[in-house]
This record gives C-alpha cells, structure tokens and sequence, in this order.
C-alpha cells in the first residue's frame, strides 16, 4: 500500500468537537425529520398491495411494507438517531438505525427523494466511526482520533457534488431551460430579476447566470470535500447556496438543512473545532464534577433491574403512540433499551440511572413530539383521502374519524368525512360531522378576525376571504343535508342566511386584501371569482 | 488495515460506477435512481400517459382508482421498474379473474430538448402561412437570428407537425404493446 494512500485515508483527523457536532446536530435533524416529517408518508407504503423496490432482487423476496411497520421503523429510527445524539450506545444505534432507515428506503420507491439516499449512505458509513470517535473520553489527551469512515463521508459528499455537476453539463441546463422551469416561485424571480437589474443584466440572462454558478460552484465544492483544501470558502459559499434553493422554494423537503448543516460542520477548518474543544472539554468536566457527586454503587442486580425497569418503560411509553403500529415499536424499543442498559460488563448504578433516565427522556420526546404536532393528523388524513380515491369508503371513513380525533379543535377533514357517511346512507352522521365541521370554522374565523383587525398585511384579509368561503360551502351543504332528510328546516334557513352572509364577508375581505396589494394574484383570482 | 483498504475501494468504484452506469451503455434516461442527478434536465420533464384495459374492448383505466399518487407521479415520470411493475400488478389481477389480459399504454414524455426548442412550446398555428409556427416570432430561444432560420435550425426540412414529435417527444413505452407480455417482448 502506497505512503500517500495511508496518509489520505487513515491519517484522517475525526477532532472530538466536529464528531460531537456532527453526533448532535445531524443525527438530532434525522430524528426531527423521522418523527416530523417522513411519519406522513407512511400510510403510501403498501398502498393497493403495490410496491415496488429500489433493488429489483428485492423484488418477491421482500413482503409489500405496510404502514405501521413503516411507521415503527421510523419512530424507532428517531429514537435511535437521538440516542446517538445523546452520546448512547452510539455505534450499535448506529447499526440498528441504518438498518431502519437505509431498510426502508430500499425496500420501495415510494419515497424518491435522493437525500433518503444520501442519508443512507451517511449512516451506513458512521456506523465504521469507532465508538470512542463518536463520543471520546473525558481524560483524552494528544492528537484527535483519526478514522478512515470519516474521509469517506468526506469523499462521498465530494462525489455527490462531483456527479451533481457532471449533471448540469448539459446545453438544456446552461442556457438557464432547465432552472427557468423549475423556478417559478414568484418572490424568487423577482429577487432573480431584481439581482441582474442591479448589475445591469436582462432579467432573463438571470436563469443562465445562476445556472453557470450552480455549476462552478458544485464542482469547487467536489474538490474541496475530496481534496479537504479551501474549505473556508465552502464554509462561506456552500450554505449560502443551500439557503437560496430554500429560497426559491424547490420543494425537496429537509434536503437543504442537512446540506447546510453537513457543510458547517464539516469544511470548518480543524483549528475552528481545536478552539471548540477547549470550551466543549471545559464544559463536560463541570458536568463530570456533579455526576461525581452521585454515588457510583457498583451495579449488577441493581443495575439490572434498572434495565429491566427503564426497557418496560420506554416501551409502555412506545406504545402510546396515536399511530398505527404501536406494538411493533414497543417491542422494538424494549429490545434495545435492554440492551443498551443491560450490565454486560460491571456498571455502576448512577451510570445506568442515568442512561434509563436518557431513555426515558428520549421515548417521552417522542410522545410529546407526536401529541403536540400535526404529523399524526396529517399521517391519518392522507391514508384516508387515498383509501377515498381508491374506493375504499368504509377503510376512509375509519382513518378519517381518527384523524379528526386528533385534529383538535382545529378546522378538519369533517367535510371529507359528512361525504362520505352520505353515500353510505349514515345521514344522522353526516349531519353531525357538518355541523361539527361549521362549528369549528366558525370558531377559526373569529380568530382570523382577530388577526385582521390590526392593519394586517393582504394576506391575512386573503386568508380570511378563504375562511369565509369554507363556511359558505359548509353551510349550504349542511342547510342542503337537512332539507333533504325532511326536517331542521329552521336550521336549514338559518344555515342558508348565514351563507349568504359569509359570501358578502368573503368578497368584503377580497377587497381589503386587494387594495392593501393590487397585484397580487391571490385578491384577483379571488375577486374574479366572485364576480367582482 | 486490508480489508478496511479493500471496503474503501469498493465503495469508492460503487459510488462512481452507479452514476456512471446512467451515462453509458442503453441504460434509461428516465431512472436517474443512484446517479446523484439532482435538478437534472430529465426530471423537469413530465409525460402524459393513459392506460388502457384491452382485454375485450377498448376501456380506459384510472390509474388514480388503482394507485397510490406516489406511484402515478413515478409513473408519470417513466420510472421503468414502476411502469413494468404496475403492468405486471394489473395484468396479475385481471389474469386472476380467469381472461387472459390486454394492457396498452399511450405514454408521451417530453425530451430533455424540448425546453430549449422554440418548436415544442406554444401551438403550431401559422397565421400567415409562410411555413414557420407564429411561436417562433419573438420566441427567446431564437434570439439573434430570424424566425425562418431559427425554424430551419430546429427542424431543418421537416413540417412543424413531424418536427416537433420527432424533437420534442419520446414514447418510453411503444404504443401498441401488450404490457402484459414480459418487457422484452414490448415492441
């Protein structure tokens, strides 16, 4: 083996405080993204019995996934991602979560987005990052820790920079044809636009200009990963870049904050994280000195116990979820949390205190990040609406009713839901579901109202036009639902007077709207509708 | 250190190879899958595409009622293995009711080309009948040089009609294929 060939790949310096960044904030994002945001897409894995996966020897050996097995292995994956975060177990977290994460993405193409690529190969090659360069010890002294895991995802964040700009070398995409199609966010074009005005360029010399630089800029950021050299102008330029696509809204979900993140951690110059340790090492002997005041009883039985006791817990915990597949994840858990906690060698107690009481935090993370966002509402709502267009009313009405369970009081899928419970003849059902459905926006009107009363921007009038409007559509078809079933009429003629209102309010805030921005498409889309 | 050498080099040749592979040999330019190929000119593509059930008659097929939306957008996007799979699910199901099935698509797709040719956007109307679409007065694409020769440029001797569906489209799926039939067999 060639000198040069060591020196590149196993010379490589992992320094405590890039691999302490990289653990938090990366795998951090990645349990965010798990519970937050891939959750949703769940119910499409499986959908109809069809599946297709990435790898076509996959193909028969492979069940079709089902929604909650998708979902546990996710929910499970962010519970990893965190423990990693949180410095436990990392490397065999590591393990089990790409097995998740890396499993799932190649088990169908329902998701395409090539990050879930990109992330997989992250995580495949951080499970090769020795333990002790994930989370190094306190009393480490000497040179950082070198690891040849860390040059390859150096190499491969190069790669996927290298083989994005072999991709644009293309005439379709440096005359700007390409970037001129998927640009189309009105805000960003102007800000294009705006940018060639001042440098004294035609507005459409824009497309090409940015089209030039993406590929300039993609192909130093290649050399700059692989060869590890003037990376402080990746560090200036390479976020910077990411934040403009965020700007000029590509939707590609999570994409651009891990790009921008993997590139402030990775390209600051080794000093920058010198300097960072320094504070970081400072910090955990602070830390070290109150755990020292808890007493470190030797552990065996007792520790064991805590095991057991932290692992069932966790698990109860899991099993809460308000998705399917509750059980699956609890079983998951309870088996690493076991294993993560289970003495296999001598522990002291306060050591496996402390790491059931991580534990428990992380599963109640969970349960809180689950019950307090949309995610589950929004999991439910989208399985339903696809089990609608595919003709599966009874399966629709089922997850719709749970997901308006869970929506609060918040406007919901009652409307979907009353649709449905009228072609099946469930008319009493349909009538509540309306009335539930009126009750609710009425009460996000009022809000709305509020929101407007004080000088409030075009939008917010916009806004509340499109409240109006719902309820001018809910309340004829309820007033509608209750003429036809023969009674309520008083009810019915209220409804029908207070759609009549709604309407004069919706056109009334369409004005507001529109003379507070007059070119905005929103007050005259809005207003021609109306016939204004 | 050997095997760690050797896994290194592997996955280096892997992580080459796999986009390489959608550059050479007749690999299709719609699975851009492994290939790194973000905000490519391909997947500002879209195609048009119906289905038809042709087992007895003629009888077009929601896609919308058979599939999750995930997997029409693929389809939409050629994704092959999700085309070739989606006949296969079909085909299976309608084999299952005792007939041998009949499974036609019509899939139009744009060429990557297409966005920089002044012959695929707009209609092909020729107000005064010089032979040249109206969409190529004025058109950016043909910025510094006359509508006629920038006609000419595009289509050089061919009608619009012929020009733009010999410049502007593909079919990924032959048309009057049985997609029943193993996709060898497609032609």
């Amino acid at each position: 083996m060639s000198e040069r060939w060591r020196r590149y790949w196993f010379d490589m310096p992992a320094p405590p405080a890039r691999m302490t960044l990289l653990r938090v904030l990366l795998f951090g994002m990645l349990a965010g993204d798990l519970w937050l945001k891939m959750l949703e897409h769940a119910p499409r894995y499986g959908a109809g019995d069809f599946n297709v996966p990435q790898i076509d020897a996959l193909s028969g050996v492979l069940p079709v996934p089902s929604p909650a097995i998708v979902g546990a292995l996710w929910l499970f994956g962010g519970f990893l991602a965190l423990r990693v975060a949180l410095g436990i177990a990392v490397r065999a977290s590591l393990i089990a979560l790409t097995v998740c994460y890396f499993g799932v993405y190649l088990w169908s193409q329902a998701d395409s987005y090539q990050h879930h690529y990109l992330m997989g190969l992250l995580l495949f090659l951080s499970c090769f990052v020795p333990e002790d360069v994930w989370v190094p010890p306190a009393d480490r002294q000497g040179p950082p820790p070198t690891s040849w895991a860390l040059r390859l995802i150096y190499v491969q964040m190069g790669l996927l920079y290298f083989w994005g700009t072999f991709t644009k070398l293309h005439a379709v995409w440096l005359d700007g044809s390409t970037l001129k199609q998927f640009l189309t966010a009105p805000a960003a074009l102007d800000m294009l636009f705006g940018t060639m005005r001042v440098f004294g360029f035609r507005e459409e010399q824009g497309f090409v200009f940015a089209a030039w630089a993406t590929v300039l800029l993609e192909l130093a950021a290649a050399i700059m990963y692989v060869t590890r050299r003037y990376t402080i102008l990746g560090l200036l330029m390479l976020p910077m870049f990411h934040i403009g696509i965020e700007v000029f809204e590509f939707d590609i979900d999570w994409f651009s904050y891990y790009m921008i993140g993997l590139n402030l951690i990775l390209l600051a110059p080794d000093g920058w994280m010198t300097w960072l340790e320094r504070h970081l090492v400072k910090l955990r002997r602070r830390v070290d000195g109150l755990r020292g005041r808890v007493p470190g009883v030797p552990g065996g039985g007792a520790a064991m116990a805590v095991a057991v006791v932290a692992a069932a817990a966790c698990a109860g915990l899991a099993s809460r979820i308000p998705v399917e597949g509750g059980t699956e994840l609890a079983v998951l858990v309870f088996v690493a949390v076991l294993a993560a906690q289970w003495p296999w060698n001598a522990a002291a107690l306060a050591g496996a205190l402390r790491r059931g009481a991580a534990h428990l935090a992380i599963a109640g993370a969970l349960l809180l990040t689950l019950f307090h966002s949309e995610e589950p509402y929004d999991y439910y709502r989208l399985w339903a609406g696809d089990l609608k267009r595919r003709g599966d009313r009874e399966g629709a009405m089922r997850l719709y009713e749970k997901a308006n369970a869970l929506s609060g009081e918040a406007p919901a899928r009652h409307l979907a839901l009353a649709g449905l419970y009228e072609e099946a003849g469930r008319h009493e059902d349909a009538v509540a579901a309306l009335r539930e459905d009126v009750r609710r926006y009425e009460k996000a009107l009022a809000a709305d109202k509020v929101r407007t009363r004080a000088g409030a921007a075009a939008d917010a009038w916009f806004d509340l036009a499109d409240r109006h409007d719902a309820l001018v559509e809910r309340c004829e078809r309820l007033a509608r639902l209750l003429r036809r079933a023969g009674g309520g009429v008083d009810e019915a003629d209220r409804l029908t007077r207070q759609a009549l209102t709604h309407r004069q309010d919706a056109r009334a805030a369409l004005r507001e709207g529109a003379e507070r921005d007059p070119r905005s498409p929103r007050g005259r889309k809005g207003l021609a509708r109306v016939g204004d | 250190m050997g095997w760690k050498s050797a896994f290194i080099a592997a996955y280096v040749v892997l992580q080459v190879a796999l986009p390489l592979r959608y550059y050479l040999g007749d690999h299709d330019p719609f699975d851009e899958r492994f290939a790194w190929r973000m905000f490519s000119p391909v997947r500002a593509l879209d195609c048009d595409v119906a289905f038809f059930d042709e087992t007895h008659e003629s009888k077009p097929i929601e896609l919308r009622k058979q599939l999750h939306a995930v997997w029409i957008n693929l389809i939409k996007r050629a994704r092959p293995a999700v085309v070739q799979s989606f006949a296969r699910h079909w085909c299976d199901g309608r084999a299952a009711d005792g007939v041998t099935p009949v499974l036609r698509a019509d899939m139009v797709c744009q060429t990557p080309e297409s966005l920089r040719l002044a012959i695929c956007g707009g209609s092909l109307a020729d107000g005064d009948a010089d032979g040249v679409p109206d969409a190529f007065r004025g058109a950016a694409v043909c910025e510094g040089r006359t509508p006629e020769a920038c006609f000419r440029d595009e289509c050089g001797e061919r009608s619009p009609s012929d020009c733009r569906e010999a410049r502007c489209k593909v079919r990924p799926v032959p048309r009057g294929a049985n997609l029943c039939l193993p996709p060898e067999q497609w032609t």
